[in-house]
């Protein structure tokens, strides 16, 4: 690879497609690589017998009215309330004690999508994954469903709540005495109101993600355990050690926002001084912070706190007697300490959750040294007091030591016998004491306490929760408990002997935390999902230099370079696609591909390809990983970028028994961790013999014209999809190289003239990649879960697809982010070729997909030049996914809950029906129809204003990287971002698809000097692609407008 | 040797091929015939009149009593579905009203227990059809073009097919269909210059006359793109 370094700009998706294997030259010239070309193994007369018979069975199934249907109507109508018109309530809740604010919608009483509030200050109008997952666990039927108590060694009784209360009355004590808790942290006022009602029990906290290292760090460097809340958008220069800012950092909505606020080159009136922050991230895995970055590297975690001490040399803190980096670190951290000089009081580093206090300790010293934009915030709903707070780390191991003299143990929420180190043995805690479990599922932990009640979820139950800025929102429930769970608040009332409704005693701590307090005070702050003026000011910190310099010194002593730890490889966990493990069983997460390795339904071991190399593995081999006398099983995935010698892994996969999606997938990081392991594990690797395929999606649906034919083909191709460039390069030419082709055309062009044009634009620079997209598309539209087996086949379902590229060499790549979804091409390829007209363009340039008339012929998938439409092979919605084979008539139907969660303004697509983005068109025809009722006497000319529909994606991301609106109004933002130069259309000069989602080019700001060859590629610069000066000329030379990279400026 | 074959046709069966072969050639078309009629929205709907739980009359209440359809189905205007009065309703009058009824039982049943009233559903789209009352009556577009003459039902029934091609007829020529919007849930009403004894033609006439005026006025231009329906 290296002896023949391309010097043009080298995009690839993945090795087998750099290196031109044969396997994936063997799948992509399948000529339908995601259908069922072979479907049918037998002859010809077989495939007539069947034939014949399903027509048989067509015409009998079709012989009847459908079934008779009832009208069930209120007895008593509540007041305002009108069937079938969907209503939004403002709700909340707690991820690792973070409040998120949220907007749920209810339809008919069935919440059935979550947005993030706007009014909230952490989430905004968008939200994460999670944020968007979190709706479908009201609905999984793996919940569990009643109270159980153990009644002999392995069996289980089901209780009632009344048994539960009058055992508790037997065994709880007054003020809780002799009672150990161990919770899950949470902000909640009123929580932590009934936490006085135990005084003498004894508190503790426990998440595996937290925040909690930071605020040892803040206690360590400034003697109080502080909250540190960077704000990135007042930052020019932003350094990132090892944090994973855009994916489950708890601030990540926040900085998602933030960051991209200082990257909105399209608001910029004059390109020519155009500004923009600048990412650097020092990271030990390759995550989409890194892909961000506008400079990365890639180190062992053992490292970490030798560069940061060697970042602080730089800066002129601590003592300069730092252990030698590598010359080529060194040089790159001059550098990143030059820049943060050049921006003094705007420059802000952030270290990540899972590095130990000391890093943290250091990077809040240089913070305070180099004067950052960072807040501090304290915290005292937490039930640790901050003269002697620890963090999670140190609480459970110090409830492991108290729980050994419980009277009764109280676990709430927290899953500490998968999370927590397992050399604390937390299973034979819990299961030789009287213990007691509030969760959402038999999980590890239900499984060896006594009692387990089930809790309700966030969208079921009254309760309250603090932002990190001590901003309130009150969680008002949708929906009635579905399984009689209880609240956390409700359970610890009944532990106290109250048993109070969570109501009552919401609105009793209200009291205190609502200014003037009433009834209409209440109201409001009901109504707006935020508890006006509850937030608190930021500390006002007085830094001791003492304390600063030990910081800075205790980092220094660790050996930056030098052999990986313990002589065998650092396995890092991170959180994946279900955070902690709380979203196992979550389908929509479990299929989400990770946007980083694209795998759906497996946490792949992630390995750099010299270590497979130096391995002897591949990817999809099953390795074994020992560490702490414990053992797992992992399956491989080669990540380019990822450090040499270091092992990735997400966390919360190999679940038993957890439920019908949790189970059995993938690997469980958990069970290698010890107590005295910080931000790694010094692992063993041994040999299985095994092999996994990997359900991995990124050479599905691939765009190329001409695929899979090697390096050269993917240097054309692939620029033409992503046009790149720097923020010099965006200076001089804000065009970007984007090609503007004026084509001779063979459709039948149509105007669009009338009131409407929808239209999109997607901003390449600010998209992360943090998939919260896909997850909202799929909440909105109903997108099914189709299971691992289907998605290896190729055959996911989800309307929008992050594409990843790497780019330059397998060592040091760069990645892109690209969402794509349906075009909506003016001249749609797809329509051309449908036989039944299913498929076509309305008056406002829909691309409209109509299931009833589709035949499945699959003709317009294969005519999509994007790749974007996908064909239902089974009857997802029709049955359980284990079973598609079977037919629908044997196998037992899908759970009645899943089926409430659907959209009900969007048809449910049944097997052999095409489907695809329809730019969310029930939130277009619903405005439409609201529109021209309010106007009713011009009812065809009034336009849906401005923000009146936005679509799921473009509600979903944190960055504002999509865009949707009218291109026939000329104020709207939609209009002129598609009137920039940097704008693009994919593979539109080339086959004249005028396509109505548009892409802004990506623009990064390296420093000068810093990476050459990312950003050296100078051959692109001045001779390979076209500037808006040159467009003239090239469109004489070739008229049809097909221009390649390799052709020469004038 | 001899011979002796096992089975011979007749010579009077010659005569049937000409009948078999007939028969081949007209049977499927009147197979087909049957099943598309048989499957025809018409046959199947037209006319549709379950049994409901209650033997509530339209044409009582709509018709002779003259409650407009607004006071029950009250979120027609502003809602897709235009509601089924919830029992609340029924007992605001039937409180004081025919107390004892035994057809009223259910009624009375549902009101004390919180439990609905469970209607069967008469005029019922497939999941995949959205139709939305609200864009209709607000454009003048009359209960009656879609439901009939309820105010004369005693027994409802579905007067209109409702198939795909009968909306369509409306949307692509609605001017026989848009009446003044006060006169929406008047089912009786007439265009001006006719009366109930003008014959048809006439009556449609001076409905084209007059629609024809108020799409203009009402900027009406009804969507035939697929996504208005099908989403």
């Amino acid at each position: 690879m290296n002896g023949e370094k391309s010097k043009g700009k080298l995009y690839w998706r993945s090795l087998d497609e750099l290196a031109d294997k044969p396997e994936f030259r063997a799948f992509v010239e399948r000529e339908f690589p995601a259908h069922a070309s072979e479907w049918f193994g037998g002859s010809r007369r077989a495939f007539l017998k069947v034939m014949g018979a399903s027509m048989a069975l067509a015409g009998l199934a079709s012989c009847r009215r459908w079934p008779e249907e009832n009208l069930a109507p209120y007895a008593h109508r509540p007041v305002n309330r009108m069937d079938g018109v969907p209503v939004h309530y403002a709700s909340a809740y707690e991820l690792g004690g973070m409040g998120h604010g949220v907007v749920a919608v209810s339809y008919d009483g069935r919440p059935i999508k979550v947005d993030g509030n706007p009014s909230h200050p952490l989430t905004g109008h968008s939200g994460d994954i999670f944020l968007q997952a979190s709706v479908l666990n009201v609905w999984d039927p793996d919940r569990s469903r009643s109270i159980q108590a153990r009644t002999t060694q392995q069996g289980t009784e089901a209780k009632t709540w009344q048994d539960f209360t009058s055992y508790v009355k037997t065994r709880v004590k007054p003020n809780g005495q002799g009672i150990v808790f161990l919770t899950e942290a949470s902000r909640s006022p009123t929580v932590a109101a009934l936490r006085k009602r135990f005084g003498a029990a004894k508190w503790f906290e426990w998440e595996p993600i937290s925040s909690d290292n930071q605020r040892a760090g803040a206690k360590a460097a400034f003697g109080r355990p502080l909250r540190a809340v960077p704000r990135l958008d007042a930052a020019e220069v932003i350094v990132s050690i090892d944090a994973d800012l855009f994916h489950a950092e708890p601030l990540n909505i926040k900085f998602n926002a933030d960051w991209a606020k200082g990257r909105l080159l399209r608001d910029n009136e004059q390109h020519a001084n155009a500004k923009m922050n600048r990412l650097y991230v020092v990271e030990s895995g390759f995550t989409i912070t890194g892909s961000s970055a506008d400079h990365r590297r890639a180190v062992r975690p053992s490292q970490i706190p030798g560069i940061v001490a060697a970042i602080a040399a730089a800066l002129g803190q601590g003592n300069a007697n730092v252990a030698t980096l590598d010359k080529e670190l060194q040089t790159f951290i001059n550098a990143v300490a030059a820049d943060v000089k050049a921006n003094a009081g705007k420059a802000v580093f952030v270290a990540g959750t899972r590095q130990n206090p000391d890093v943290h300790a250091a990077v809040a010293a240089i913070n305070s040294a180099i004067n950052a934009p960072v807040d501090y915030y304290a915290d005292p709903e937490d039930p640790r007091v901050e003269s002697d707070w620890t963090p999670h780390a140190e609480q459970i191991k110090a409830f492991a030591q108290a729980a050994a003299s419980a009277e009764l143990i109280v676990v709430i929420g927290a899953n500490p016998v998968l999370t927590a180190p397992r050399d604390l043995k937390i299973e034979d805690i819990l299961s030789s004491h009287s213990a007691i479990h509030l969760g959402q599922y038999v999980d590890e932990t239900a499984r060896e306490c006594l009692w387990h009640v089930p809790q309700a979820h966030y969208l079921e139950a009254w309760g309250d929760v603090r932002t990190f800025d001590g901003t309130v929102s009150i969680a008002q429930p949708l929906i009635e408990p579905l399984f009689g769970g209880k609240s956390t608040i409700e359970f610890l009332s009944a532990l106290s002997g109250d048993d109070e409704a969570g109501y009552d005693l919401v609105r009793a701590t209200a009291r205190e935390y609502i200014p003037g307090y009433s009834d209409w005070t209440w109201k409001q702050a009901l109504f707006n999902g935020v508890v006006a003026n509850s937030a608190r000011p930021a500390e006002k910190l007085t830094p001791n230099v003492a304390n600063l310099t030990a910081a800075i010194s205790r980092v220094a002593t660790t050996p930056a370079s030098g052999p990986a730890g313990g002589g065998g490889y650092e396995l890092a966990l991170h959180a994946g696609m279900l955070y902690d493990g709380r979203f196992a069983n979550n389908g929509w997460l479990m299929e989400l591909p990770d946007p980083m390795n694209r795998c759906t339904w497996d946490n792949p071991l992630l390995v750099s390809p010299n270590t497979a190399k130096k391995l002897n593995v591949d990817s999809d081999q099953v390795l074994k990983l020992s560490a702490n006398g414990q053992d797992i099983e992992a399956t491989v995935y080669i990540l380019p970028g990822q450090p040499d010698d270091v092992l990735g892994l997400a966390v919360g996969y190999g679940r038993k028994g957890l439920g019908s999606i949790a189970h059995d997938v993938g690997s469980d990081g958990y069970a290698l961790k010890g107590t005295k392991d910080g931000s790694f594990i010094p692992v063993q690797v041994g040999y299985t013999g095994k092999v996994n395929p990997l359900a991995c999606v990124q050479q599905h649906h691939m765009m190329d014209l001409i695929p899979g034919l090697g390096k050269q083909r993917i240097k054309e191709e692939v620029p033409g999809l992503v046009v790149e460039g720097t923020l010099d390069d965006y200076r001089k030419h804000a065009s970007m190289g984007t090609r503007k082709v004026v084509s001779l055309s063979m459709f039948n062009e149509r105007s669009y003239d009338h009131v409407h044009k929808w239209g999109m634009a997607i901003d390449l620079t600010v998209c992360t990649g943090c998939s919260a997209c896909v997850v909202a598309c799929t909440s909105e539209n109903n997108v099914p879960v189709v299971g691992k087996a289907q998605v290896y086949k190729g055959r996911e379902m989800h309307w929008i697809r992050i594409d990843r590229y790497f780019k330059h060499d397998e060592e040091n790549p760069q990645a892109v982010h690209q969402p794509v979804t349906c075009m909506h091409c003016e001249n749609a390829p797809c329509e051309e070729v449908c036989p039944v007209a299913a498929t076509t363009h309305s008056v406002e340039g829909l691309n409209m997909m109509t299931y009833n008339r589709c035949i499945g012929t699959r003709y317009c998938s294969n005519n999509c030049p994007y790749k974007v439409r996908r064909f239902n092979f089974f009857d997802y919605n029709n049955g359980e996914i284990s079973n598609q084979y079977t037919p629908n008539i044997l196998r037992p139907d899908i759970d009645d809950l899943l089926k409430m969660s659907k959209n009900p303004q969007v048809t449910v697509r049944m097997r052999g029906v095409m489907e695809k983005c329809t730019y969310c068109v029930q939130r277009i025809e619903n405005a439409r129809i609201k529109v021209r009722a309010e106007n009713r006497d011009h009812a065809d000319t009034v336009m849906i204003p401005e923000g009146m529909v936005v679509t799921a994606c473009q509600q979903a991301c944190p960055t504002n990287a999509i865009v949707f609106g009218n291109l026939n109004d000329p104020n709207a933002r939609v209009t002129k971002l598609h009137a920039l130069a940097q704008v693009y259309g994919l593979l539109d000069p080339e086959l004249n698809t005028k396509p109505r989602t548009q892409y802004l080019a990506k623009v990064r700001n390296p420093a000068s000097g810093v990476d050459p060859e990312w950003y050296n590629d100078t051959e692109w610069r001045s001779e390979g692609f076209f500037f808006e000066e040159d467009e003239g000329a090239s469109e004489k030379e070739s008229p049809a407008g097909t221009q390649r990279g390799e052709g020469k400026a004038p | 040797m001899d011979f002796k074959p096992l089975f011979v046709f007749p010579r009077w069966s010659n005569k049937l091929t000409f009948g078999i072969l007939v028969f081949l050639s007209v049977f499927p078309i009147y197979a087909a015939t049957l099943i598309a009629y048989a499957l025809n929205p018409t046959t199947l709907n037209d006319g549709y009149q379950p049994v409901q739980p209650v033997p509530y009359s339209h044409a009582l209440h709509a018709g002779q009593l003259g409650i407009d359809c607004r006071y029950c189905h009250n979120t027609v205007e502003k809602a897709g579905f235009a509601a089924i009065p919830p029992t609340e309703t029924c007992m605001n009058c039937h409180k004081s009203i025919r107390t004892d009824s035994d057809a009223l039982k259910p009624v009375r049943d549902s009101y004390k227990t919180g439990l609905p009233v469970k209607w069967v559903k008469i005029h019922d789209l497939p999941d995949y059809v959205y139709f939305n009352h609200s864009a209709h009556v607000n454009a003048g577009v009359s209960c009656v073009e879609c439901h009939g003459n309820i105010n004369h039902m005693d027994v409802v029934y579905q007067a209109k097919p409702l198939n795909m091609a009968w909306c369509l007829q409306c949307h692509r020529d609605p001017t026989a269909h848009i009446r003044p919007k006060d006169q929406v849930t008047n089912l009786d009403w007439l265009p001006p210059g006719v009366t109930r004894d003008s014959t048809p033609a006439e009556i449609l006439d001076a409905k084209r006359k007059l629609g024809k005026t108020l799409i203009e006025q009402y900027h009406i231009n009804p969507n035939v793109d697929c996504v208005t329906c099908h989403r």
